[in-house]
């Protein structure tokens, strides 16, 4: 059945007039476009579809045959609305026929719109095929037209309605396609856009086809109409249109759901998009070809890439693959398992990452490609490195001390031994580390460093340091200062412990000893050296009138001398006779010079000052003798009444002017263990201190020098107190400070006291105290311990 | 007329003895005892002595002390310490007012006999008024000048050869401190009567006591600067050392023995000490204007009789009371005197005594002496 174009022995003229019914038409327009929109919106459920992922033919067919119905409705709409003066009958079969291009056409445009990309080849040949189907319904379906009339086509407006159904389609189809993907419109706006576009394309198409007909009454041989009237024929295609219209309905419900749908997954789409873009992990993603579909900007950054030279790409092209395993295929090797990895940056910068990928399925378990997540580890990596370099500058740090340093742990063993140790202890640290601490110690102080690092031991008795004996390797050993703390390395308990070697302090130490003693010494001699004067001058006194009594004497006895002749002669003489008389008038002449009277009675008295004069010398002498007893150090028995009458006597040209003594020393005053010269030193400085003192004072009468000794509770107690010029509150402390004096210069070198104090107190573990009232004098009080049993022994034997 | 002295001791069995051994000498001195300073200031107060020895170190007032105010109040009375003590800064301490130390244990005979020399420089003057004028005296005034070198020389640690010839140069300081050599401590051996002066000795003192001393304000007083006084007292200074120089050239011309050569020296560096005495101090007696009556002193006798009363050996007292009038003295032997008037004669252009040039029998030598002895000041004598 060929269509019949008009020739010249037609009229157009002649040709019937037909009329339609504008309320149809319309209705035929918006049947298309709800069509259209039907269309659309089941098409639209490819859209959410998953890339890659073939569309559903099943949706494409539904979506087909509802446009392809809905154009047919249309056509068969429009043509009820044509009225023509002859009935008019539809042949069924045709009628049915037509829809198929319509169908047909109908699933170009879903095909074509559903697609990722529109390019202009397509869209082309899909908007010919879709305007050769909506024309193909339309010719086809005016060829089931029954009607008693000719139909011809006017042949240029039958192509121009060709022309014009390819052309609109193209547009029709390229607009819906833009719209539903460019614009920013509610996509409900933009489908019904789509939908009114495309319902006007194939309404334009259909009236310009009407158009291009025309109906002559010249039927030649009528034949008899056999098909559906209109009436029937209506209410097909209101059926039609009610399926339209069902599908549509069907399909918007389908549309509400899938929109649910997509909006959530939409919005997780745009949470991880932003995710993904936010974060500064990198991120890849390849297809299942292995090439990259995705990436994101932080693995641009890295790689100091566009993303547009990385999509697409070639993992190779930016991935270092030889760093990876190579013993799998490549993709394999993508897909699992982590990495480290040096991507090389757009710069030549290699940057350490880390590489880690996920495999991807799609929802048939196939492989589709992979994830993968690049970590820049270039910080972490300086983190790392700088935290070695802290420890090695820790390391060289405990190396460069010049204290050991020793980490032991809870078991006694060492972890760690630093340059000093090694140094003062001879081992290597590698021989040492994981031996038990105690073996760096001399047996002998074992126990108590064992005790002092115990564990068990209490923290607080750690708080000071311990004097050790320490072992080197040769088996040599040196005094230690050792302390330890404790510290936790590793979640566990150490000991931190700082090892001093205190050779040079101990050699100090015993020097400054040893120069103490010299002081001591020197200052006994300074003492001693002060006295001398005052002892010369205690000694000269006697020998003066000694050596005048004598030489008295020797006057007076020169003068008794011839009388003592005189008289043994006539004695002795006349020995042999009878004595004579003697010479009473000689004996006057002898007896002349000598002035008898005065010589019996001064003569004894010159004699006995004389011996009391030797007495005194010999005294001073003797105590002079005691006093500077060689041993300042060693210790012995000792009589400390006789130290206080030594010390009074010595000293006594240094109080004689000044002071009277009073001594006040118990019977049972014991001897002690003491280092006599020292004690003798102490009792001559404070009794110096004392005479000096009340010389100070300057009182016109004699002051007081009390010394008072006596045994109390095992100690020795000499108290000497002088009613002196007393010490002020504020030189009260100071005393005892070596150098510390009051005296002019020349008059004392202040070592006297600090002396005194350091023999009582150190040496001897006693105690010596001041007590002094300003004005009215001092109290000396040394005590000294008494060693009982010893000086019990001593005088038991 | 008896002497009268007083002994002062805190120690009684001193006294004793001294009463004792002293009884020999009851017949020309009357010698008293006193326990302590002030009993003995007690004394002294009752009647006058001419002389006071006292012990130096006593409980209450020190010997120090006591002299201290013997000087002040008694000024005519001859003060000797006689002391126990060794140490050098308590007898610097006294040595102002003190004109001779003794040192304890003194022999008795070295007391009486360094008592008898001091009573008998009396003779050198007679009038005791006039005596005050060197009892009185506690140190000698030293031009400001000599003692601002001493004193510069001694701070900047010159060396100690400047320090001497600074002594040296000036008559005072030489005087005054070889008063201090002179006493019984700085002598080796207490018991003796101790050797001639010399300028060694002074330099045995060491600088640190000369510094000591020289910062005592009362040990050197000075003279001011730039006075006539001051011009006057640097002549005598020089001149005395001049005359010192030949002198000892002279002996050495006559060929006298090393000690009298060294006499020569002393005597005549301490030449015009009596001259220098009277220029420096006022005579407390004539400003009582008592003077008049009294006959005019011979200054060189004064300077005799202060060095005699300080204890210094007495043929230095003799050869300087006549080195101008010799044959007053007993004529004998060439001598320091002989030495001292010689080479005052050349230097001072004082007249010879040709009694005594006789009697020496050097008149014909007088030229060649002088001749020999003209280049006496260009040599350092020792």
């Amino acid at each position: 059945m060929r269509p019949e174009f008009l020739n010249d022995s037609l009229q157009k003229a002649d040709a019937l007039d037909g009329s339609y019914s504008p309320i149809l038409v319309l209705a035929s327009y918006l049947i298309a476009s709800l069509a259209a929109f039907c269309a659309l919106t089941i098409a639209r459920q490819n859209l959410g579809q998953k890339q890659n992922e073939r569309p559903p033919v099943l949706w494409h067919l539904i979506g087909s045959v509802t446009m392809g119905i809905g154009i047919w409705s249309m056509h068969f709409t429009g043509m009820i609305a044509f009225q023509l003066p002859l009935p008019v009958e539809y042949h069924p079969g045709m009628t049915a026929l037509s829809a198929l291009p319509a169908i047909f056409a109908s699933w170009i445009v879903l095909r074509l719109i559903s697609s990722k990309q529109l390019q202009t080849r397509p869209l082309i040949i899909g908007g010919v095929l879709m305007g050769a189907g909506i024309g193909s319904m339309h010719y086809s379906g005016m060829a089931g037209m029954k009607i008693n009339a000719m139909m011809f086509y006017d042949p240029a407006i039958f192509a121009l309605s060709v022309i014009v159904a390819i052309a609109l389609s193209i547009v029709s189809l390229y607009t819906t396609f833009k719209l539903s993907r460019v614009t920013t419109y509610p996509e409900t706006v933009t489908r019904t856009f789509g939908a009114l576009i495309m319902g006007a394309a194939v309404g334009t198409m259909h009236y310009t086809g009407m158009a291009a007909t025309y109906y002559f009454d010249i039927c030649a041989n009528p034949v008899p109409i056999e098909g559906y009237n209109p009436i029937t024929f209506g209410g097909i295609v209101i059926l039609a249109n009610l399926l339209v219209i069902g599908f549509t309905t069907v399909a918007g419900v389908l549309d509400f759901n899938y929109r649910a749908a997509t909006d959530h997954a939409s919005k997780s789409q745009a949470i991880l998009s932003r995710v993904l873009e936010s974060t500064r992990q990198g991120y890849l993603r390849l297809d299942r070809d292995g090439k990259a579909t995705e990436v994101n900007a932080a693995l641009c950054s890295i790689l100091g890439r566009e993303k547009s030279e990385l999509v697409g790409a070639n993992p190779s092209e930016f991935l270092p693959l030889e760093q990876f395993e190579s013993n799998r295929p490549i993709f394999e090797t993508l897909a699992t398992g982590r990495y480290e990895i040096n991507l090389e940056h757009k710069s030549g910068k290699h940057i350490p990452c880390l590489y880690h990928a996920t495999e991807l399925k799609d929802r048939n378990g196939n492989p589709d490609g992979l994830v993968g997540l690049i970590t820049d580890i270039t910080e972490l990596r300086e983190r790392e490195a700088k935290s070695q370099e802290h420890a090695e500058n820790i390391g060289s740090l405990l190396d460069s001390l010049s204290v050991g340093v020793l980490l032991i742990d809870d078991s006694g063993c060492i972890k760690l031994f630093n340059e000093s140790c090694e140094q003062m202890f001879g081992f290597n640290r590698d021989d040492l580390i994981g031996e038990q601490a105690e073996t760096l110690i001399c047996q002998k102080n074992r126990p108590e460093f064992e005790n002092y690092i115990s564990p068990s031991t209490p923290r607080i008795s750690r708080s000071h340091t311990i004097e050790l004996l320490a072992q080197r390797k040769d088996g040599s050993s040196f005094p230690i200062e050792f302390g330890a703390n404790e510290v936790i390395i590793d979640c566990q308990i150490m000991l931190a412990c700082a090892i001093l070697d205190i050779t040079v302090r101990i050699q100090e130490q015993k020097r400054r000893r040893e120069l103490e003693n010299e002081i001591t010494q020197t200052s006994k001699l300074e003492a001693v050296g002060q006295l001398a004067g005052g002892i010369a001058h205690e000694i000269n006194t006697p020998i003066q009138f000694v050596g005048d009594n004598l030489a008295y004497l020797e006057t007076e006895f020169e003068t008794i001398i011839p009388l003592l002749s005189k008289l043994n002669q006539s004695v002795n003489q006349d020995s042999a006779k009878k004595p004579t008389e003697l010479d009473a008038s000689a004996l006057q002449e002898l007896l002349e010079p000598i002035d008898f009277e005065f010589i019996l009675s001064d003569i004894p008295l010159a004699i006995e000052q004389s011996r009391s004069g030797v007495k005194d010398v010999s005294q001073i002498i003797l105590a002079m003798k005691e006093f500077s007893h060689p041993s300042a150090e060693q210790k012995e028995s000792y009589n400390l009444a006789r130290a206080i009458e030594n010390t009074i006597t010595i000293s006594k040209s240094e109080w004689k002017n000044h002071a009277e003594i009073e001594l006040k020393i118990a019977e049972d005053l014991p001897e002690i263990r003491c280092a006599p010269g020292a004690i003798n030193q102490v009792l001559l400085n404070i009794v110096v201190n004392a005479a000096h003192a009340i010389e100070a004072a300057r009182t016109d009468t004699l002051g007081t020098i009390t010394v008072r000794a006596f045994h109390e509770n095992d100690t020795a107690c000499i108290h000497i107190s002088d009613t002196g010029t007393g010490i002020s509150e504020e030189h009260k402390s100071k005393i005892f400070d070596p150098f510390f004096t009051t005296k002019d210069v020349g008059k004392g070198t202040g070592q006297g006291l600090a002396i005194a104090w350091d023999i009582v107190v150190k040496k001897h573990r006693g105690t010596l105290e001041v007590e002094s009232s300003e004005g009215v004098g001092t109290t000396f009080k040394i005590h000294l311990p008494v060693n009982s049993k010893k000086t019990a022994a001593r005088i038991k034997s | 007329m008896i002497k009268r002295i007083l002994f002062v001791d805190d120690e009684p069995n001193i006294l004793s003895a001294l009463r004792r051994v002293l009884r020999s000498k009851r017949t020309v001195w009357k010698a008293e005892f006193a326990n302590s300073g002030k009993e003995g200031l007690d004394l002294l107060d009752a009647n006058p002595f001419d002389l006071v020895v006292s012990d130096m170190k006593m409980p209450e007032m020190d010997g120090a002390e006591f002299l201290g105010h013997v000087s002040a109040q008694h000024p005519s009375s001859i003060r000797i310490a006689l002391s126990g003590h060794s140490e050098k800064e308590k007898i610097l301490k006294c040595i102002g007012p003190t004109h001779q130390f003794l040192s304890k244990p003194c022999e008795h005979q070295l007391l009486i006999e360094t008592i008898e020399n001091a009573l008998d420089a009396n003779e050198y003057v007679p009038d005791e008024r006039q005596r005050l004028l060197a009892t009185a005296l506690c140190t000698l005034k030293t031009p400001a000048s000599a003692y601002q070198t001493l004193i510069d020389s001694l701070d900047t640690n010159a060396s100690a050869e400047s320090v001497y010839k600074t002594i040296e140069g000036d008559l005072s300081l030489t005087a005054n401190l070889l008063k201090i050599t002179n006493s019984a401590y700085f002598n080796v051996n207490a018991t003796r009567r101790q050797e001639l002066p010399t300028f060694a000795q002074i330099q045995n003192l060491g600088t640190d006591t000369i510094a000591s001393l020289a910062h005592e304000a009362h040990v050197i007083q000075s003279i001011d600067e730039g006075s006539n006084l001051q011009r006057e007292v640097q002549e005598l200074s020089t001149l005395s050392l001049r005359i010192g120089k030949q002198a000892n050239a002279i002996a050495r011309s006559l060929n006298l023995s090393e000690s009298e050569q060294a006499l020569a020296q002393i005597a005549g560096s301490l030449s015009q000490l009596g001259p220098y005495l009277q220029a420096t101090q006022a005579n407390p007696s004539e400003s009582s204007g008592n003077a008049k009556n009294t006959e005019e002193l011979a200054p060189e006798k004064l300077g005799a009789y202060l060095l005699s009363i300080w204890g210094f050996d007495s043929r230095i007292a003799e050869a300087i009371a006549y080195q101008n009038r010799p044959s007053e003295s007993r004529p004998n032997a060439p001598s320091a005197l002989a030495c001292l008037h010689l080479a005052n004669h050349f230097l001072a252009k004082t007249p010879l005594d040709a009694e005594y040039i006789e009697t020496l029998a050097l008149p014909a030598d007088i030229e060649k002496i002088k001749e020999e002895t003209a280049d006496a000041q260009a040599v350092t004598p020792h």
